[in-house]
Formats: C-alpha cells, structure tokens, sequence
C-alpha cells in the first residue's frame, strides 16, 4: 500500500499521541510485578508456623508466618506524563524496621516484653522476658527484590513488553 | 512505637522523552519533503 507524505505524518502523529501514554503504563507494570515478586517470592521463601522459636538471619528478608507482611504489599498509581513514577511498598507497622533496621523495642508499659513461643534448646518453655529487643539488624526485602529484578533483566523485559503496546 | 513508622515505599520512574524526541525528528523530516503550500488563487 502506498503513503504519501502526509498520510506518513498522520501516522507518526498517532504514534506520537500513542507513545506518550506509555510512561506511565511501564511504571504502573513495573511497580505491580516488584510488588508481587516481593509477596509470592522473596517474603515466602522461608515459612514458619505462627509461635514457632525462629532467630532470623541477618541480612535474611523476613519469614513467612502469618502472611500479614505479605498481603501489606501496595502500589500506586503512576503520575506524570513523558516522565512517569509509580510507588511499591508495603504498609506493615514493622516493614519499616525490616527493611531498614536500626529499632530497638522496648516495653510501653511494664518492664519488659514478654512473649511465648516453641522454645530452643536452652529454653524449652519458649517463655521469653527482655528489657528490649535489639531489631538493629536489616531484614531488607523490597530494595533486594528490586535489585534481583534489574540484575536478572527480568524488570527490563517485563517494561519493555508493557512499552511494546504503545510502540506499533 | 512501630504503629507510628511510616510505610516504606521505592519509587519506579520511567522516562520516554528520549524516544519521543527521536520520533519527533524523524518527523521533522519528513515534514521536509512536503510541497509548499500554494498561494490561494495562484
């Protein structure tokens, strides 16, 4: 079929109109798959039964017990136009202190904090008492997630399919 | 205490202006080859 010049910019023209909607639909995908990457990857990795004895690594993106962690997983929408940025993260009081460390927990009435799980070895009651609990340690999950979705290429893929659509 | 934190969020930003901008001289030129318009009447 043959173009005339015209008919060629017309058709660039729609390209152009098409392609700027495209920023903020990569980020919006973008944002979604590193949100469930996190939730059924990274914070499902290690799972315990709730109130079972667990010293986590650090460094270790958190364990899976009850699965609040994970379904606190959120994105928002992307705003902008040729430059586009769209938000992951997670809205657990504690991911905060996962993901950056640097807390240490202390009662906000009696003396101590007290809990019970299964116990380890040299303590089988599993009754714990502290004045504090030292959560300095990271259990980062959302910049590593991140990280491993870049370094494996599969975030480019995943954002230059979504591109794709509005690239005919 | 924790109840008080802050959600902790990474921002995702994608920018298209540079492939844009290429579409856009792409288009200038073609633009060239245009005939110029004719004075009405001429």
């Amino acid at each position: 079929m043959a173009v005339d010049v015209a008919g060629n910019i017309a058709y660039l023209q729609g390209v152009l109109a098409l392609v700027e909607r495209a920023a903020p639909a990569v980020a919006d995908k973008a944002a979604q798959y590193i949100a469930e990457r996190i939730a059924l990857d990274t914070l499902t990795r290690q799972r315990l039964s709730p109130g079972m004895y667990h010293r986590a690594r650090p460094g270790a993106p958190p364990a899976m017990m009850s699965g609040k962690l994970a379904d606190a997983m959120f994105t928002e929408p992307a705003s902008g136009g040729l430059r586009a940025s769209a938000l992951v993260g997670n809205s657990d009081k504690r991911a905060r202190v996962f993901e950056l460390g640097g807390c240490i927990l202390k009662p906000t009435s009696g003396s101590h904090l007290g809990w019970k799980d299964t116990g380890r070895k040299d303590n089988p009651s599993g009754i714990w008492r502290h004045r504090q609990v030292d959560m300095d340690d990271e259990h980062p999950f959302i910049e590593p997630t991140t990280d491993e979705a870049i370094d494996e290429g599969e975030l480019q893929r995943i954002m230059i399919e979504e591109f794709r659509k509005y690239d005919p | 205490m924790a109840g008080a934190l802050p959600a902790v969020e990474q921002r995702i930003t994608v920018q298209t202006a540079g492939y844009l901008a290429a579409l856009d001289q792409v288009l200038a030129a073609i633009r060239e080859f245009l005939p110029e318009e004719s004075e009405p009447g001429s």
